[in-house]
């Protein structure tokens, strides 16, 4: 099945509208294995960012 | 080939595996040929023996055989369960409020034990290697308390092992099974079932972004292979009693053949449908011989097979799931290889869930070798960092990360969600989807609500039996599908011809940023950012 996005409704005259907080989030432990946590322990410790790390 | 090895190290079992160069794993056989090498001990006179010679002494020297101590390593004497003095081997003693066992008639400490165990598991490796094991990735249920880790650590350490990490053993076994075809990067959710010798230990585990986040755990620590042997060795024990009105269990020598002829029996029976059995004067002088057909057995093991899946069930529930929420499970131990274990657990859990066994999927991997395996992986990659380095990433703020509560995602024209981050989804986190479009269009970004879809399926039509028909219950199918819930914001994007690409990314403090852009050069992003609650 394809997504389709709905079409802009009239009268939505900005670019954006923000309308709530996303729900609070938990604090658990991360496995510490594989490649990707070591990706997050990396940024992490060296506190890159997202887009530092991409590049 | 790596320095740096992964070790398994089981009450019943233990695997030694290691990375090589081309990212392949190898799991590495003892000198006697084994790849599930035996965690035991035996001395008889001056002789120390290890692995599955150790166990062959069950029969004629029990005292002196030391088997299933790994759980009591840095636990107290006073605490040790009942079970733990075996009627089979040698019984743990009060080592100065430690636990210890008798050998060569003075008092040796788990320690000391563990120490000689994880001696043969290095000797076993080197030769294997053609070099001096540098480090090891060590494995250890999830309930290993961190005094036991500390004192394993030490011990190891002493044995000329040194850990350079301990992960747990359903993440192992879990990192293993997805390296393979590189599936980390699809968001599922897995639960992770290991049916070893004398315990029973299953996790749910939430992959998500290639990050793996523990959800709920479950132990049982009276439910395993053992279990099974026993069944068997009770029926045996009766139908032997039948015939030659002598009791096997009366004594413990009879008894250790026994069982010993029963752990083969249950093995062969994970392959071919008949088994023979047959042992020499098993009691009063009597032979035993009998076959047993698979059917025979799964009935005699029922209650244990049965408890098996019920136990795999309850780590879902604990988590607060459904098994409808579940993508996949992992069956892993040396007891999984039982055909009916895998499909008593392919019927609790819907079809849409993945059941992983070498009976279901003759390629998955043995069931045995998943743990070893992932630790192999891991110590791969840990190889290249100091011991400090290790420790750093492992600090609680590295480990211990914001999740997500809810899916974050879309809503569709027709009123449908698609999911950007799913639920768990550590942050920070960066996510982009592309979705067709074109013209004046609303990107809405929503949180997912979770709802069970009932579908009633088309009763079979019989044609000549048109009560039989009408009293059966229509088959409902039960899915989950998300629907759009709190709208958390909206971006407009006009004018556009093909594919737009959406971004949400989650800062570490928990901002929200999501942008929207036409996939083409030069296209402008149109972005907002929120926060949680
Ligand atoms: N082919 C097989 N079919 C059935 N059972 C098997 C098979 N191979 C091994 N087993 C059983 O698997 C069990 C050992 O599993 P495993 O090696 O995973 O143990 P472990 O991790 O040391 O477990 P624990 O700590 O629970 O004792 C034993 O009961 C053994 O008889
Ligand atoms: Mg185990």
């Amino acid at each position: 099945m394809s997504f389709t996005l709905p079409s802009l409704p009239a009268g939505f005259e900005s670019q954006f509208k923000v309308s709530a907080a996303y729900t609070a989030p938990v604090r658990r432990p991360v496995e510490p294995v594989g490649r990707y946590f070591l990706a997050h322990a990396t940024r992490s410790m060296r506190g890159h960012t997202w887009s530092e790390f991409e590049k | 080939m790596s320095v740096v090895i992964g070790i398994a190290f089981g009450n019943t079992s233990s695997s030694i595996a290691v990375a090589t160069s081309d990212g392949k794993v190898d799991v590495i056989a003892n000198p006697d040929g084994d790849r599930s090498i035996p965690s035991a001990l035996s001395y008889v006179g001056a002789d120390e023996y290890h692995g599955q010679q150790a166990v062959n002494q069950l029969v004629r020297n029990a005292s002196s055989t030391i088997v299933n101590f790994r759980d009591f390593i840095g636990v107290p004497f006073a605490e040790l369960p009942a079970s733990a003095f075996s009627e089979i081997s040698s019984k743990p003693l009060n080592y100065n409020g430690q636990v210890g066992y008798k050998i060569d008639g003075s008092d040796v400490s788990i320690q000391e034990v563990t120490k000689r165990h994880l001696k043969q598991v290095k000797l076993a490796a080197e030769d294997y290697i053609g070099k001096t094991v540098e480090g090891v990735v060590m494995t250890v249920p999830t309930n290993f308390s961190d005094v036991q880790k500390a004192e394993l650590k030490k011990v190891s350490a002493d044995s000329g092992l040194p850990i350079l990490q301990f992960i747990n053993e359903p993440s192992a076994a879990l990192l293993a099974h997805l390296s393979v075809d590189d599936k980390l990067l699809q968001d599922r959710t897995y639960v992770v079932a290991d049916f070893g010798g004398v315990r029973s230990d299953a996790a749910v585990i939430a992959v998500r972004g290639g990050i793996l986040t523990i959800l709920a755990t479950a132990h049982d620590l009276n439910l395993g292979g053992d279990s099974l042997d026993n069944a068997l060795a009770d029926f045996f024990a009766a139908d032997f009693k039948k015939k030659y009105q002598a009791n096997p269990k009366s004594n413990p020598r009879s008894l250790a053949k026994l069982k010993a002829a029963c752990i083969i029996t249950k093995k062969t029976l994970s392959n071919v449908q008949t088994s023979t059995i047959s042992i020499d004067s098993l009691a009063d002088g009597y032979d035993y011989h009998t076959t047993i057909n698979r059917l025979r057995y799964e009935l005699v093991a029922r209650d244990v097979l049965s408890k098996m899946a019920a136990f795999t069930e309850s780590v879902v529930l604990r988590a607060g799931l459904e098994t409808l929420d579940i993508d996949e499970v992992l069956l892993v131990g040396g007891t999984s290889h039982t055909p009916k274990l895998a499909s008593n657990v392919a019927f609790i859990f819907p079809e849409s869930a993945v059941v992983v066994a070498p009976s279901l999927d003759t390629k998955a991997i043995n069931p045995a070798e998943l743990i070893a395996r992932g630790a192999a992986l891991q110590a791969s990659m840990v190889e290249s960092f100091d011991e400090a380095e290790i420790n750093e990433s492992l600090a609680p703020v590295v480990v211990n990360t914001q999740h997500i509560q809810k899916s974050i995602g879309l809503a569709g024209a027709d009123g449908s969600f698609l999911p950007i981050l799913l639920a768990e989804t550590a942050f920070p986190i960066r996510k982009a989807v592309q979705v067709t479009a074109s013209g004046d269009v609303l990107i809405a970004l929503h949180e997912g609500e979770r709802s069970i879809k009932e579908t009633v399926l088309e009763a079979e039509v019989y044609s000549d039996d048109e009560e039989a028909y009408s009293d059966e219950e229509p088959e409902v199918r039960r899915d989950v599908v998300y629907v759009p819930g709190t709208k958390l914001a909206e971006l407009a994007l006009k004018g556009v011809s093909a594919k737009v690409e959406v971004v949400v990314n989650i800062t570490r403090d928990g901002t929200l940023t999501v942008s929207a852009r036409e996939v083409k050069t030069g296209a402008v992003a149109v972005k907002c950012e929120t926060k949680f609650a």
